[in-house]
């Protein structure tokens, strides 16, 4: 298991929509178009909403990777095409969720929640803009859930994020030997915050042959400032009489603000005996990109222009439904679509981020191998088109994109207690 | 067990049918209504190519003319008189003492050249083929007047002594009938007893297209000589005969069924020639000589223009006391600025009622040149009127860069394509030589 981590966290991430935010938090809720918050039906609820905790038993882990392979093609006036060439990404998550006691749970989460990648050919028209760009991060939250009364639970949890920051683009400065010179940027710092929740089994129909629940959740990620206090700067391939201005090494000070994500969701779930189950599930997320304004650079090198970008983001809402049939508690199928409106605004939307606003499909599958084991599959297709600006640049561009995400998971569930009746409040 | 299976295929079946072809498709070109299989380009310096106060090509300078860029995006065949070496001198950076430093072109009549100053190549001299037809017809030093002569007078004046900016050494022959300005000597202009004028060479290009952006050194060589008349070359035309001669060259274009684009003059007193070595720059109180008709001797005010070339005497001590102060040929006075910014109204006015009595479009340089002095920004590079860090133009103050020439021969495509219906594409600007740093 370590070894599998630690061979996932080295490899990059990659972009796909929504901000740099990466939506892969858990495989059956990745098949549900990521609706999860009024759900909490296996550890990854710890993400999604950690009052959901108390609806576990006994020990639960949840954990899955997402191989995300995008293509990315941009035309601009002058070039007829120009491919990315972002390498392909697999962001991973890992859940536990525990029970303390009847009322109290405890849980943990490590994954990815914001990254992204993308390369272009060192020598592709807009090389002054960006180059390459890399920025992973990894949370860990350890959680608890209570339970206030039957029907109402609640949950909180501490997130401590660590983030790696990379890019390179090419500086406008040529001598009689060198074209063009290189800057380098390279970071990484660590940021804390808190996700919270309520969640609700509002109300059950029990019928002689059949069961409708509905449930609902609510969760409030926090905004995650990540600061990088002490990033390395290379400038490479300088004209002499610029070096001071352009050293081949300095430091660089920024902070990164990841947004926070306030999500209401609900589910409802029709149960016919034991033959099978029909659940549907709605999110909406309103995610605050507005903190995500301007992204400075400090040069420690005081001859060195400070670099300033306005993002100038917009906060969003995504919406987000799915459908799960299961048959006979062992096959899963499930469907889903989300609706994501781009944090970017026109004349904001840069090479590096495409982002764009978009419905995507997706679908997943899962078999529960017994009691104890269950693996689940995961696929979201996107695909968007945009065509927009960087005024602060002047540059324009058609963006063309497309994405695959295959999804993998496995749940562990074990130490469950068969169910007590709930005691009665008097 | 067979549900799971079927699913499965049906997944896999929608992941592969659903491939990642985003490829845009190649872009095709088409002419519109225009031919291009002849283009030629008439013009000056700025249309020659030529950049930091000379013809010169280490770095492609000359092959990315405005011109010979248009003509690659046309997909025809463009030549031009390449120079070789050093070509005619031009200026360039050095490091010297951790201060970057201005280095002029080697200057026969000065004795103070610098110990690395540039000199022409000496494959200069004989640089052309005569035999051979070129397409970009700009000359440095060219005005209106000189590309046809009314009388023998004018033949004299205009084109035997065009203006020169050239080492003596190149200057006329008095055998072969080559004007004074040694750039010009691509072009056959027969022998002194039969001359041809530059307007001959224009008629035998035989041109299906061209670009006209003739008139720059009518405003320029006066102001960038701080507005001195004294030397014949250095007038400003007279706009009456500026407009015949304008209306000559047009006429022969339209004569041949040439189709083509016009270019006004831009306001050149917002170049960085005039726009450096500012009072605030300076730091210190200037004394100037106004114009050549006056012996007024006073402080310079923030609206006299010192030109580039007075930083070298500044550093020697001159216009720092009242007993010295510039020479008024190193500064284009308040009153010769309006004479200038008036002048340059007066002959575009001319341009744009010639332009439409034969029936051409005119592409506003004076507009776009403006736009540019007031900073633009190209896929992330920043060009400014800044000298040197400003990246667009040359190490003279006054002719662009290669990057300058990318965005001159954008715009005048963009017209092109306006009026013709073709889709010349744009150039992207980052892939042009910006300043070369030492």
């Amino acid at each position: 298991m370590k070894r599998i981590v630690l061979a996932v966290l080295s490899l990059p991430m990659v972009v796909f929509a929504g901000g740099f935010q990466l939506n892969l938090q858990g495989i059956r809720s990745v098949g549900m178009g990521g609706a999860f918050t009024g759900l909490g039906s296996d550890a990854s609820t710890v993400f999604f909403n950690p009052a959901g905790m108390n609806n576990l038993t006994g020990h639960n882990f949840t954990a899955g990777f997402n191989y995300v392979t995008p293509s990315v093609s941009l035309q601009t006036p002058e070039t007829a095409n120009i491919n990315q060439t972002s390498p392909n990404a697999t962001p991973f998550h890992v859940y536990y969720s525990g029970e303390l006691n009847d009322r109290m749970k405890f849980g943990f989460l490590i994954n990815n929640q914001f990254g992204s990648t993308s390369s272009f050919d060192d020598n592709w028209q807009g090389r002054y803009i960006i180059q390459n760009i890399s920025l992973k991060t990894f949370m860990f939250q350890p959680t608890m859930s209570y339970k206030i009364h039957d029907k109402i639970f609640v949950g909180g949890g501490f997130v401590y994020t660590y983030g790696s920051f990379s890019t390179e683009k090419a500086v406008p400065v040529g001598s009689a030997t060198t074209k063009e010179g290189k800057a380098k940027l390279s970071g990484s710092g660590d940021g804390v915050g808190y996700n919270i929740g309520i969640f609700s089994n509002v109300y059950s129909l029990v019928k002689e042959t059949s069961t409708t629940d509905f449930k609902v959740g609510i969760s409030y990620r926090s905004q995650i400032g990540v600061d990088l206090p002490g990033g390395d700067v290379e400038f490479t391939d300088i004209p002499v009489s610029l070096q001071n201005k352009f050293p081949a090494k300095t430091t660089f000070v920024s902070k990164i603000t990841l947004p926070s994500v306030f999500t209401a969701g609900f589910s409802v779930k029709h149960t016919k005996n034991e033959k099978y189950s029909l659940e549907f599930a709605y999110d909406l997320n309103y995610t605050g990109w507005s903190s995500y304004d301007t992204l400075n650079f400090d040069f420690a090198n005081n001859d060195t222009p400070d670099s300033k970008t306005t993002k100038d983001w917009q906060d969003v809402f995504t919406h987000r439904f799915g459908l799960d049939f299961t048959y006979k508690q062992k096959y899963s199928v499930r469907v889903g679509a989300y609706y994501d409106n781009s944090p970017v605004k026109d004349g904001f939307v840069s090479p590096e981020l495409p982002d764009a606003t978009q419905l995507a499909y997706t679908g997943g599958l899962s078999y529960k191998i017994n009691d104890m084991i269950s693996v689940d599959f995961s696929y979201i297709r996107q695909s968007a088109q945009r065509e927009s600006s960087l005024e602060s640049a002047n540059f324009t561009a058609k963006y063309n994109r497309k994405v695959n995400v295959y999804g993998i998971g496995v749940n562990l569930k074990f130490g469950a207690k068969p169910k007590e009746t709930a005691p009665s409040i008097n | 067990m067979n549900n799971l299976k079927y699913g499965t295929l049906i997944l896999f079946a929608f992941s592969l049918s659903s491939c990642l072809k985003t490829e845009f498709d190649e872009y095709t070109n088409s002419s519109g209504s225009a031919n291009f299989s002849t283009f030629i380009s008439v013009g000056d310096s700025y249309t020659q190519g030529l950049q930091d106060g000379g013809l010169h090509n280490e770095h492609n300078q000359q092959d990315n003319s405005y011109p010979a860029i248009i003509a690659k995006q046309m997909e025809t065949s463009f030549v031009q008189p390449t120079v070789s070496g050093t070509g005619s001198g031009y200026m360039f950076l050095a490091y010297r003492n951790e201060k970057i430093v201005v280095v002029k072109p080697y200057d026969p009549d000065v004795l103070d050249n610098d110990a690395e100053a540039l000199t022409y190549d000496p494959s200069y001299t004989n640089w052309v083929d005569k035999t051979v037809k070129y397409n970009n017809l700009g000359v440095g030093g060219l005005n209106v007047r000189n590309v046809v002569s009314r009388n023998t007078t004018e033949a004299l004046e205009y084109h035997i002594y065009m203006g020169s900016s050239a080492p003596g050494v190149l200057s006329w022959n008095g055998v072969s009938g080559e004007p004074i300005v040694s750039y010009g000597r691509f072009l056959d202009w027969g022998t002194i007893g039969a001359r041809r004028e530059y307007i001959d060479n224009v008629i035998s290009s035989n041109a299906t297209f061209f670009t006209n952006w003739l008139g720059v050194n009518d405003a320029m060589a006066w102001s960038k000589n701080g507005g001195d008349p004294n030397s014949g070359a250095y007038q400003l035309t007279n706009p009456a005969e500026f407009r015949l001669k304008y209306d000559t060259v047009l006429a022969v274009f339209k004569a041949m069924g040439a189709q083509g684009v016009c270019a006004n003059i831009h306001d050149i007193t917002e170049s960085p020639f005039f726009r450096t070595v500012t009072l605030e720059a300076v730091k210190k109180d200037i004394w100037i000589k106004e114009g050549a008709d006056t012996t007024i001797i006073r402080k310079a005010t923030p609206d006299d223009l010192l030109l580039l070339s007075s930083s070298s005497l500044i550093a020697k001590g001159d216009g720092l006391t009242q007993a010295n102060p510039l020479p008024h040929q190193q500064v284009l006075d308040r009153d010769e600025v309006v004479i200038a910014k008036n002048y340059i109204q007066q002959i575009n006015a001319q341009i744009y009622a010639s332009a439409a009595a034969h029936g051409y479009t005119v592409v506003d340089m004076y507009a776009f040149m403006d736009k540019l002095n007031k900073g633009m920004t190209y896929d992330g590079v920043a060009l400014s009127v800044k000298y040197i860090e400003g990246g667009a133009y040359s190490l003279d103050g006054l002719h662009p860069n290669s990057r300058g020439n990318a965005m001159i021969a954008n715009e005048l495509m963009r017209v092109i394509n306006a009026t013709f219906g073709s889709t010349l594409r744009p150039v992207a600007i980052a892939n042009y030589g910006g300043i070369v740093f030492p």
